[in-house]
Order: C-alpha cells, then sequence, then structure tokens
C-alpha cells in the first residue's frame, strides 16, 4: 500500500462506487473460470489465501472517512462457500469478513465476485487468472515445478493513474440526450437471469473481417439490433439506444496499477433513422461513432472530466454522509442515459501449461432497475462467451440476438442459470 | 456436460422479529397517547413513552448496523440520551435537571468509557474521530456556561464533566498522539 499504516485512498472511479452502491445497485461484476474437473474447496481455499499474499492489494476492507471512504488492510481470513445466490449480487462486507471480493464455487467453476471500488474488469481478472494459476499447481503439484511458479510477477502497484494523467484543461465532454430504457416485467424476488451465448471465435473474427470492422464493434451492432427488433419496437421507443462501452485506458496510458483505469464511451443509436434499420447500415454507424469516440483525445475528455469533479475542492468538503443523498439521488438521473453497458474484456491469456485444465472464462455485469440488461464478452481459445444477465422476465432481447448471430452464419450455443427458458434457433 | 449454476431458492428473508416489534410499538405508543388524552392532559407522559420509544429504536438500529467500533456507540448515546433528557425535562415542566445534572453525567459516563477504551486499546488506537466528537460535544455545556448566564445555572456539574473531558482528551494524546494523528489523517482525507 502506497500509503503509511496501511491504508489508502480510492482511486477516481472506485470513490462513487460505496456511496452510489446499495442491495438494488450492486456495483459489482463477476469473473469465472470454468475448469475440466471439480472444484476442490480446500484447494481453492489454500490457493485463495496464498494469492493474496502476493496480491495484497485485494486483501483490504473500506472504511468510512469523514469525506471519503477509504482502504485499510483487512487482517481477517478470506470465506470461500458454495454458490448459492445469483451472481454479481452486493458484497455485504458484515458477512464476508469484510472483503470487497468474493469467492464461490459451482462444480467446475469458480467464481470471483468484485466490489468495483477495489479494481476494474481488467485487473480483476489478472487475479482470478492467479487464483487459477495456483488452484491449478496445488491440484496437480506433479506437473508443475517450482520455477514454473515463481515465473509470474505480480503488481501491487494501486497508483491513481486518473490523477497522473488527466488534463486539467481539456474541456468537458458534452452531455447526450436521455437513453431508450428498456422496458417489461421484472423477474420476482430479486432474480438475475443469465444467458451465456457461446460464440466461435474463428467465424466471428471471419464475419468481423469480413464487414471490416472490430469485433466488439461487429457485437455493439448485434446488440442495438437486437434491442431495437424486440424490446424497442415492441414498447414503440423513441430515444436513442445507448451502448456504454468501458475502455481500458491503460490501452492508451502507460499505467502499471491493479486498481481501476477505465473510462468508457457511450455509442448512440437514434432509430428514427430508418438507414439504422439495416444491419450493414447501422454495422457502418456503429464502427463510425467507435472511430470518432475511440480516440486518445476524445477518452481524455471524458476521463479528465470525472476527474475534475472528484478534484474539485467543493465537492470535495462536502461531508461523506451528505455525498451519499446526492450522489443516490444524481445517480437515479445519470442512468438514464444508457439503455445498456457492453464490456468486452478480450482474451484472457493463460500459459501454456495451464490451458489443457481450462475449459472457459465468463464475465457477468449486474444488471439494475434501469440499465435491465447488461452484456459483458471475454474469450478463451477458439470461445468467445457473450453474456446477458438481465433483471427482465422475457428473453426477446436475447433471442433476437441469437438469431441475428445465426442469420449471419456464425455458430454457437447457449447457456443459463435456469432462470429464463430460452429457443435456440435451428441451423 | 455440467451445469453451470446450482438452483437457487427463493427465500425471503425478511426480519418477522423485527416486524412484530415494529407493530408492537406503534400499537403501545398510540395506547399511551390516547389514554393520555382520555384521562388528563396536564402531563403529557404519553410523550416520554414515545421518545423512549424512538431513542430505544435509534440504539437498536445504530447497534444493528455500526456494530463495529464502540466509541462510535458511546458518541450516538452521549447524543440520544442528551437529547432524551431534555424532552423528558421540557414534558415535565422544565426546571433544568437536564442541563444542569443529566447531561453532566452523560458526559463523565462517556469520557470515563472512552479513557477506559484508551488504556485498554491505546497499542492499536482506533477511536480517535470519535474521541475528537466526543471532546467537542463534551466542552458545549462549558462554552455554554461561559457565554450564556441564564441555561446553566448549577455549574458545578459541568465544571467537573468538562474537566474529565479535557483530562480523557489529553491524555488520550498524551498516550497515543501518534496514532491518532495517524487516525485523523486517513479519517479527514480529502
Amino acid at each position: 500500500m502506497p500509503k503509511s499504516n496501511n491504508w489508502r485512498r480510492l482511486d477516481n472511479s472506485a470513490k462513487i462506487f460505496p456511496i452510489a452502491s446499495n442491495k438494488k445497485y450492486s456495483s459489482v461484476f463477476r469473473l469465472s473460470a470454468v475448469l475440466k474437473e471439480k472444484v476442490d474447496p480446500q484447494i481453492l481455499k489454500k490457493s485463495v489465501e496464498l494469492v493474496l499474499k502476493n496480491l495484497s492489494s485485494f486483501k483490504v476492507k473500506l472504511k468510512k472517512g469523514l469525506f471519503w471512504y477509504y482502504f485499510e488492510e483487512n487482517h481477517k481470513k478470506v470465506i470461500i462457500e458454495k454458490e448459492k445466490i445469483y451472481p454479481c449480487k452486493y458484497i455485504d462486507p458484515k458477512i464476508n469478513n469484510d472483503y470487497l471480493f468474493k469467492v464461490t464455487y459451482y462444480e467446475n467453476k469458480i467464481n470471483l465476485d468484485i466490489f468495483h471500488s477495489l479494481t476494474d474488469g481488467n485487473s480483476g481478472i489478472i487475479f482470478l487468472r492467479e487464483i487459477v494459476y495456483t488452484y491449478i499447481e496445488l491440484a496437480h503439484p506433479k506437473d508443475f515445478n517450482q520455477k514454473l511458479r515463481t515465473q509470474r510477477k505480480l503488481s501491487n502497484n494501486t497508483e491513481d493513474d486518473y490523477l497522473k494523467n488527466y488534463n486539467k484543461k481539456s474541456k468537458n465532454a458534452k452531455g447526450g440526450k436521455k437513453a431508450y430504457i428498456l422496458k417489461g416485467k421484472k423477474l420476482p424476488l430479486s432474480a438475475i437471469g443469465v444467458i451465456h451465448v457461446n460464440i466461435n471465435l474463428e467465424q466471428l473474427k471471419a464475419k468481423a473481417k469480413e464487414k471490416g470492422v472490430t469485433i466488439t464493434q461487429y457485437l455493439t451492432a448485434c446488440i442495438i439490433y437486437a434491442i431495437y427488433n424486440s424490446n424497442y419496437q415492441k414498447f414503440k421507443g423513441k430515444k436513442p439506444i445507448k451502448v456504454c462501452i468501458p475502455v481500458d485506458l491503460k490501452k492508451y496510458f502507460k499505467s502499471e496499477t491493479v486498481s481501476n483505469f477505465f473510462s468508457y464511451i457511450t455509442v448512440q443509436a437514434n432509430m428514427n433513422n430508418t438507414e439504422l434499420l439495416n444491419f450493414d447500415n447501422l454495422l457502418k454507424f456503429v464502427q463510425g461513432d467507435f472511430n470518432k469516440r475511440l480516440t486518445k483525445e476524445e477518452i481524455s475528455k471524458t476521463m479528465s472530466a470525472n476527474v475534475k469533479l472528484g478534484n474539485n475542492l467543493f465537492i470535495k468538503l462536502i461531508p461523506l454522509f451528505l455525498k451519499v443523498i446526492i450522489v443516490k439521488l444524481s445517480y437515479m438521473e445519470i442512468r438514464r442515459y444508457t439503455t445498456t453497458t457492453f464490456s468486452n474484456i478480450g482474451r484472457v491469456g493463460i500459459i501454456g501449461e495451464y490451458q489443457k485444465y481450462i475449459d472457459k472464462f465468463l464475465m457477468l455485469i449486474a444488471p439494475e432497475s434501469v440499465e435491465k440488461i447488461k452484456c459483458s464478452a471475454c474469450s478463451f481459445e477458439n470461445n468467445l462467451v457473450l453474456t446477458f444477465t438481465s433483471v427482465l422476465k422475457d428473453t426477446d432481447v436475447e433471442q433476437k440476438f441469437f438469431e441475428k448471430l445465426k442469420e449471419e452464419g456464425i455458430d454457437l450455443y447457449v447457456e443459463g442459470n435456469g432462470v429464463h427458458d430460452f429457443v435456440i434457433p435451428e441451423d | 456436460m455440467t451445469s453451470l449454476y446450482p438452483k437457487i431458492r427463493n427465500v425471503k428473508k425478511d426480519n418477522i422479529a423485527i416486524k412484530i416489534m415494529i407493530i408492537v410499538s406503534f400499537v403501545v405508543a398510540v395506547a399511551c397517547l390516547i389514554t393520555n388524552v382520555c384521562t388528563s392532559t396536564k402531563y403529557m407522559w404519553s410523550f416520554i413513552v414515545i421518545i423512549g420509544i424512538i431513542y430505544s429504536w435509534l440504539t437498536v438500529m445504530y447497534s444493528i448496523h455500526r456494530n463495529v467500533n464502540i466509541a462510535s456507540n458511546v458518541m450516538v448515546q452521549l447524543i440520544a440520551i442528551s437529547i432524551l433528557t431534555i424532552c423528558i425535562d421540557h414534558i415535565l415542566g422544565y426546571e433544568g435537571w437536564s442541563i444542569n445534572l443529566a447531561i453532566p453525567i452523560i458526559i463523565m459516563v462517556a469520557n470515563t468509557t472512552m479513557f477506559v477504551l484508551t488504556i485498554s486499546s491505546f497499542h492499536k488506537y482506533k477511536y480517535a474521530l470519535y474521541q475528537l466528537i466526543i471532546f467537542v460535544l463534551s466542552v458545549i455545556p462549558l462554552g455554554l456556561l461561559v457565554f450564556s448566564d441564564n441555561i446553566i445555572t448549577e455549574p458545578l456539574f459541568t465544571i467537573i464533566a468538562s474537566s474529565i473531558a479535557v483530562f480523557t482528551f489529553v491524555f488520550s494524546l498524551i498516550l497515543c498522539g501518534k496514532n491518532i494523528l495517524e487516525e485523523l489523517d486517513r479519517r479527514l482525507h480529502m
């Protein structure tokens, strides 16, 4: 920890999450590794304990100050348990030995639910990967020698790289219009429906290449297309469909931090423009919007605006309890500027010797009452898993999405958590 | 192929005991108020019952939600009991016993508790912020005594309570000054 006496400040993005979060708005994302063997809870517990010794930046608890929350070293034991609740649910520190992440297991799957204050998806995957490596080493000691184990170097750099890289003179990005909000009956008893679409990566790559776009652009267009042809038309939507795309800032700025270091762009598709009803036109539009917004200058604008807000002396001086009230009220409004979020953390790189033990990786983001469906993706070997997490009863959006990919000639298969029934289209 | 997720049983975790207690509290409060109004309105004793119930709930809910730091409970009790005694004094036709006697005793108890906490945990002191707030609250009566002639009419207990507060605060500063500064640094960071 950079600060003495085992405490550290929250990074600029992390500050907002404990203030805005509650049981209904958890700010939790899940990363899972599906192994080719059943998970042994004892080995898993030992693995997590070993990893925490090396990745001590995750061994923290959240404490309240007069103006901001802060992290303090957590000396309690980490709790590992069998998965028994819906994914991405609020992590109550009181029943989790104050930890801000939760490790659970079920059959072949290791889950790591992380409260977003702690880190972002890209650093979260480093944590999960390390747990998986250690687990495999402990489960198969004959296959892994000491040399291989000590080769991996882990960073505990928790610097706030937002502060290092933001531009004080940057002008604020323009605010847009409110977005179309997905409608429909919600699932009862705070259930979360999960649908994993396992997509053949080679075919997807080839299709994206054929259309001259990236995989993220292609999938974003498919998501907008699926929303328009289901929920949007059913409820006669008028506002633009806005997809929030988190961006890993490490691709644009030099950074080794394991704290949050991400920003976002918002793709805004005004579906009243009839040209966008054609998928190829929509794809071109998405590509253009990405190219326009995904520049270092534009990203820096969004990042700098957020940093400036967090650094504003007036905001700093507001006591924490008042910040909570103000942020909660403003968040109710801010959330109405996004229809859905699509986070693609890309390929999960795994050292060769370990690959044969792993089937796939999954990423899930918590949906909530406004952004009722959220999408996330990650890939391993030739499998890209796009996950829909939803609080809606019907699965029209997801169905349209499978149908579109099938129509485009891409092989896929679908898995879920049993909350929804879905029909996989025939070849 | 193994399944990826377990079947979740939807068990609604509503705390029935809390719900029953809320209903009982409400019924008792209303029954007392009606009885009070129907019998005599000279003394509104039912208000004492009502603020007693509010105080009890405040204590219970705070203890359930914030059960970690003992000093935070001391601070909340110092504030809550002081308000409670002032209210009771007013309901009974204000004689000033709350300000002159009860609040100084509450301050003495709170600061003695902080003194014990300081001695028992000075090597790993974590009560600095609450200690500071308790100290500031504890010297408010002294301020009233100095700057206003007619609020505190019997100053003896106020002087003793404030002296104990000053002694406890200085004692804590001497014993765990470094820890207090570090704790204030993290708690008050901007």
